[in-house]
C-alpha cells in the first residue's frame, strides 16, 4: 500500500499543471458548497427559531358558551371582572391537575397553568388584566408567555419572590410605570420589579404576579375562592410541525369542551421550512453531481491519456488491482488536497458572505458545529472522488495491453 | 524439460462477424538457454503469437506450458505475476514510458513485488550502468538516442532476471550499427544467464544470434533451422 501511495503521489507530481487544475477545481467546489450549505443552514435555523418563538405553542381554555353551563365562581363585579382569554372570551375554571394529562400528549413538550383575570382598579376604576404564573415552569413560560428573556427594564421574578409584580411594556407606557413604581391590585400595593415586552404571544396580561400572589388577589374579587384551579393552560409543543396535532389532542381531553388558540403562524412557517430543507437538499445534490462529473471527467481524461502507459505497465507485470488502486487513490488525493482547504476557505469566507448579504451572523448558531459539518463535507468529497474514479479505473483495468501495444 | 511448450495453438479474430484466421494448430517448444527466431512476413501473426505467449492475449484453442504451468488456465493476475517474475519483453518501438526517467522505467518492473525501494534502485542502476547508461539515469526517453532507448528497454527486460525473453522486432527501429551494438549487449546477457529467448522478426534480426528458426506462413509454422 505504501508503494501504491508513493507511486500515486509521484504520478500526480509528474503532471503538476493537470494536478493543480484538479486540486483547484476541488478547492473551488468545496468552498462554494460549504458557503451555500452554511447559508441555507442559517436560513433553516432562522426559520426554525421563528417557529419555536411563534408557532410551537398554544393555549387551552374552556370557553363560557351562550347556551352552555354558566361560570361557577363569579366575580364581585361580573360586568367588568372575570376569568377570560384573548380576544375577550370568558372562560371556565379547570383543575390544575389537567397539566399531567396535557403533558402526557406525545407532541407536548411543556405545560403550565395560568390565571388570567380581568380586574377593576379600585381607585380610578380602570380595567386591566392580571396574570398569575408559576415561575418555576420556566420552559413552558419562556416559549408561551413571559420569561427573563422578555425583560426590557428591571428584573424578572425569582421563584421565591412574593408581593411584587412585573408589568407589560404597553401597560407600563400607559401608566408611566418603571421598576420601583407601585401598582394597586385588588386594594393592595405591589412594587414593580420589571417591565417585560412579550411581543406576539398567545395570551398576555397587563400585570404579572407569582401564582400564589395572583390567587390571593383574585380571591378578593371572587364570590367563591379559588381551589387548585386555572382558567388557561399554556402549552409548548415539540415543534411547529406538531403544533396542530398537539392542539387537537389537548382539545379532546375534556370531550370537546376545550378550545385551543395559537398565533396560527406555525403552519406557514413550517411550509417555508420545508422549502428551505428541500432547497438545501436539491442544492447539495446538484453540487455533488457537479463535483462528481468534474472528477469523473478529469479521471477519464487522465486514463485515456495514459492508456499506452497503462498497457506498458501491464505488459511488464503490473496487476490490475495495483493500477485500479492507483487511479482511485489519485482521485482521492486530489480531492482531499483541494477539498480540505476548500472547505476551510468556505468556513473562513462565510462571515464575509454573511456581511455582504446583511445576514445577522451569530457564531452561536448551532449550524456552525464545525467539526461535524467539516467531517461531512470531507467524507462527502472523498466518497465522490472514489465513486467518480471507479468507471475510469475499470476502463484502465479493461485496457487490453495486447491491443494497445499492437497499435 | 522445456521452458516453453506450445501445443496446437490457434488464433483468429472476429472482424465484423467474420473469423479472420491468424494461425492454427501450431506447436513448438523452447529449451533453457535456447534462442528461437520466428520469422515471417509482416502481418502473418508473429506479434500476436508473442502476445499470446506472454499472456497479454488469449488463444482460441491450444495449450501453452511455461515450465509445466498451463498459461491458458491462468487468471489475469497470475499471468501478470508470471510476466513480472519470469518473462521479459522487448518491443520494436521500445515502449518506454515517456514521462518516466530511464531509471524509473527499469525500476518499474520491480515495483509491487515486495522489493525494497533501495534494492530496486540499486538493481536498476547496476544494469543500466552495465549497459553503458550510468550517466543517463535521470534522463527521459526523449532525451536519449534511439540506441540508448533500446538499451533502456533491454535493461528493463533483464533487470528481474527472467527465464524467457520475448522480443518483437528488437532491432526493427534502429540502424544496422546500433542494432549490432544492442544485440551484442543483449546476447551477452542472454548467454551469461542462460536465458531462453524468442525473437520475432521479418528479417531485420540477424539470424546468427538464433539457435533455431521457425517460419510462420499461411497460418502454419515450420522449422527451417537448416537454412541458418
Amino acid at each position: 500500500m505504501k508503494e501504491i501511495f508513493s507511486n500515486t503521489l509521484t504520478e500526480l507530481l509528474r503532471r503538476p499543471f493537470r494536478t493543480l487544475v484538479n486540486v483547484l477545481g476541488y478547492f473551488l467546489c468545496c468552498a462554494f458548497i460549504t458557503i451555500i450549505v452554511l447559508l441555507l443552514r442559517f436560513d433553516l435555523q432562522a426559520k426554525d427559531s421563528v417557529v419555536r418563538y411563534m408557532g410551537a405553542k398554544f393555549l387551552i381554555y374552556s370557553p363560557v358558551r351562550k347556551d352552555g353551563a354558566p361560570q361557577i365562581k363569579i366575580a364581585k363585579d361580573p360586568v367588568s371582572e372575570g376569568f377570560f382569554t384573548e380576544p375577550s372570551v370568558n372562560t371556565h375554571l379547570m383543575p390544575v391537575s389537567l397539566v399531567q394529562k396535557i403533558a402526557a400528549i406525545d407532541e407536548v413538550k411543556a405545560v403550565t397553568p395560568f390565571l388570567l383575570f380581568r380586574i377593576k382598579q379600585g381607585q380610578d376604576g380602570h380595567i386591566f388584566s392580571l396574570g398569575g404564573i408559576k415561575v418555576q415552569d420556566n420552559y413552558a413560560l419562556k416559549s408561551t408567555m413571559v420569561s427573563e428573556g422578555d425583560i426590557v427594564k428591571g428584573a424578572f421574578f425569582n421563584p421565591n419572590d412574593r408581593n411584587v409584580v412585573v408589568v407589560d411594556k404597553s401597560y407600563a407606557d400607559l401608566w408611566n410605570l418603571k421598576p420601583g413604581s407601585v401598582v394597586n391590585v385588588a386594594d393592595a400595593l405591589y412594587p414593580v420589579i420589571g417591565v417585560v415586552s412579550s411581543h406576539a404571544r398567545t395570551a398576555r396580561a397587563d400585570i404579572y404576579m407569582n401564582w400564589e400572589d395572583a390567587k390571593k388577589a383574585i380571591n378578593k374579587r371572587l364570590t367563591v375562592p379559588l381551589d387548585d384551579e386555572a382558567n388557561i393552560f399554556l402549552v409548548a409543543s415539540t415543534g411547529g410541525e406538531f403544533n396542530a396535532t398537539a392542539m387537537k389532542k389537548a382539545q379532546e381531553l375534556l370531550e370537546g369542551n376545550l378550545s385551543a388558540n395559537s398565533v396560527n403562524c406555525s403552519l406557514h412557517v413550517v411550509d417555508f421550512m420545508g422549502l428551505s430543507k428541500n432547497t438545501l437538499n436539491y442544492v447539495l445534490l446538484a453540487a455533488c453531481i457537479l463535483v462528481f462529473l468534474f472528477s469523473a471527467n478529469s479521471q477519464w481524461s487522465l486514463v485515456s491519456e495514459k492508456r499506452h502507459e497503462i498497457a506498458i505497465l501491464k505488459a511488464i507485470g503490473w496487476k490490475n488491482n495495483v493500477i485500479f488502486a492507483q487511479i482511485v487513490l489519485g482521485s482521492v488525493l486530489q480531492s482531499a488536497s483541494g477539498g480540505v482547504p476548500g472547505t476551510i476557505a468556505g468556513f473562513a469566507l462565510f462571515p464575509l458572505c454573511a456581511a455582504m448579504l446583511e445576514i445577522p451572523f451569530n457564531e452561536q448558531y448551532e449550524f456552525l458545529n464545525l467539526p461535524v459539518l467539516f467531517a461531512w463535507v470531507f467524507v462527502g468529497i472523498v466518497l465522490i472522488a472514489i465513486f467518480s474514479a471507479l468507471v475510469p479505473a475499470f476502463k484502465a483495468v479493461k485496457t487490453s495491453p495486447a491491443d494497445v501495444l499492437r497499435n | 524439460m522445456f521452458v516453453l511448450n506450445v501445443d496446437n495453438l490457434s488464433k483468429s479474430f472476429d472482424v465484423r462477424g467474420n473469423q479472420l484466421k491468424i494461425f492454427s494448430d501450431i506447436s513448438f517448444a523452447v529449451k533453457p538457454g535456447e534462442v528461437l527466431l520466428i520469422s515471417g512476413r509482416s502481418g502473418v501473426g508473429k506479434s500476436t503469437l508473442l502476445g499470446i505467449l506472454s499472456g497479454l492475449d488469449r488463444a482460441n484453442s491450444g495449450k501453452i506450458f511455461f515450465k509445466d504451468k498451463d498459461l491458458t488456465a491462468m487468471t489475469l493476475n497470475e499471468l501478470a505475476e508470471l510476466r513480472a517474475k519470469h518473462i521479459g519483453m522487448i518491443f520494436q518501438s521500445f515502449n518506454l514510458i515517456q514521462t518516466w526517467t530511464a531509471l524509473e522505467n527499469v525500476e518499474a518492473v520491480l515495483m509491487h513485488r515486495g522489493i525494497d525501494a533501495a534494492e530496486r534502485r540499486k538493481r536498476a542502476t547496476e544494469i543500466l550502468e552495465e549497459l553503458g547508461l550510468g550517466e543517463r539515469l535521470a534522463n527521459l526517453p526523449a532525451e536519449l538516442s534511439v540506441g540508448q532507448q533500446q538499451r533502456v528497454a533491454i535493461a528493463r527486460t533483464m533487470v528481474h532476471r527472467p527465464d524467457l525473453i520475448l522480443a518483437d522486432e528488437p532491432t526493427g527501429d534502429v540502424d544496422e550499427e546500433t542494432a549490432s551494438e544492442v544485440m551484442t549487449l543483449l546476447m551477452e546477457r542472454v548467454k551469461k544467464d542462460n536465458i531462453s529467448m524468442i525473437a520475432a522478426s521479418h528479417g531485420a534480426f540477424n539470424k546468427k544470434y538464433a539457435d533455431r528458426e521457425l517460419m510462420l506462413k499461411d497460418g502454419k509454422i515450420c522449422d527451417i533451422t537448416e537454412t541458418i
